[in-house]
């Protein structure tokens, strides 16, 4: 199954360099879609036989991940998967979901991060994950363990049903939401997630994000 | 006159001469000019004769013609941020559908 892995990075520098080098002891094809980084991204993956392409200014998570998804399905990928570019997964996570995709009849498998105890969290960041999966079953009304998570994989034939409007965050709600309504064939299947202090940075204006969804769960 | 009616008088006169130079410079469609200057024209009156507005506060059932102004330059005044919000959301994606087909076209092949 060709295979494509989306990694969108914005400002990641040496974490991107790094999470490529380890992409690339794999056999799938990478692209590497830069959100208009002002830091030296481009000229440190230049040299690394992967799809590099550049928003020419900051646009958002999801219109990232659209843009790198959109490129692999006109490349020929029979399967896409999206990878964090900061370092925080794994690779042997990433192989096993393409693996799982390839081998079963499914349409879209995603990475958990509460199915496996092997993630240590900050406590900080389990808090804040655990109140966002409280808010997301119940108030949004997804029964989905990890609706934040960014390893995904799918297959290109059902692009048409994951076609995700939302530039920002907001993608990955509306992703679980497109695959409810579209009654597409999933599984999630845990994953570890390395929470190093050394790969710490800004953490995700959750609260603001908690809102933005409930004004959009009410107004769309 | 009132010296508030001097001022306001003044301030309509200089709005009615930008609307007009604009349209001169072919910044605005005539209809736009004509609008705007009726519409500050039409303050004018009222500030010169108030009693315009108190008669009309009267007959709709508001009170004071201040209350009258009040509330529709509320509502005027949500209405174009209503307006103003949709239309800067359309122009955002536009302007980020732009850059993803830009991004594609001129990916870096390995």
């Amino acid at each position: 199954m060709l295979t494509y892995v989306i990694v969108p990075t914005y400002n990641e520098g040496l974490r991107l360099k790094n999470t490529i080098e380890e992409l690339l002891k794999t056999n799938f094809d990478i692209v590497v879609v830069d959100d208009g980084s002002i830091d030296d991204t481009e000229s440190l993956i230049e040299s690394y036989p992967i799809h590099y392409l550049k928003h020419q200014i900051n646009c958002g998570q999801g219109a990232t991940l659209k843009t790198g998804t959109e490129y692999a399905r006109q490349c020929g990928a029979q399967a896409i998967a999206h990878f964090d570019a900061d370092g925080q997964h794994r690779i042997e996570d990433l192989v096993k979901l393409i693996e799982h995709l390839d081998n079963n009849d499914l349409d879209i498998v995603l990475g958990s991060r509460f199915l496996d105890v092997g993630t240590n969290f900050p406590l900080q960041k389990k808090v804040i994950l655990n109140l966002a999966k409280i808010f997301s079953n119940h108030v949004i009304g997804l029964s989905f363990s990890d609706p934040q998570s960014g390893l995904r994989v799918f297959r290109t034939s059902a692009l048409d049903k994951l076609n995700w409007q939302r530039s920002d965050f907001l993608h990955c709600t509306e992703i679980l939401n497109l695959i409810i309504d579209n009654k597409l064939k999933y599984q999630e299947l845990p994953i570890i997630v390395n929470y190093d202090e050394s790969i710490k940075k800004t953490v995700r204006p959750r609260l603001k994000m908690g809102f933005k969804i409930l004004f959009n769960k009410l107004f769309n | 006159m009132t010296i508030f009616q001097i001022i306001i008088i003044l301030f309509i006169l200089f709005v009615v001469y930008k609307s007009i130079r604009r349209f001169i410079n072919k910044e605005i469609s005539v209809w736009l000019m004509i609008l705007w200057c009726l519409f500050w024209i039409m303050l004018g009156i009222i500030a010169l004769f108030p009693v315009i507005i108190e008669r009309t506060a009267a007959i709709v059932g508001v009170g004071r013609g201040v209350d009258l102004i009040i509330y529709l330059a509320l509502f005027v005044a949500f209405y174009i941020i209503f307006k103003i919000s949709v239309r800067q959301n359309k122009i955002e994606k536009d302007v980020v559908d732009v850059v993803r087909k830009i991004a594609i076209t001129q990916a870096k092949k390995k």
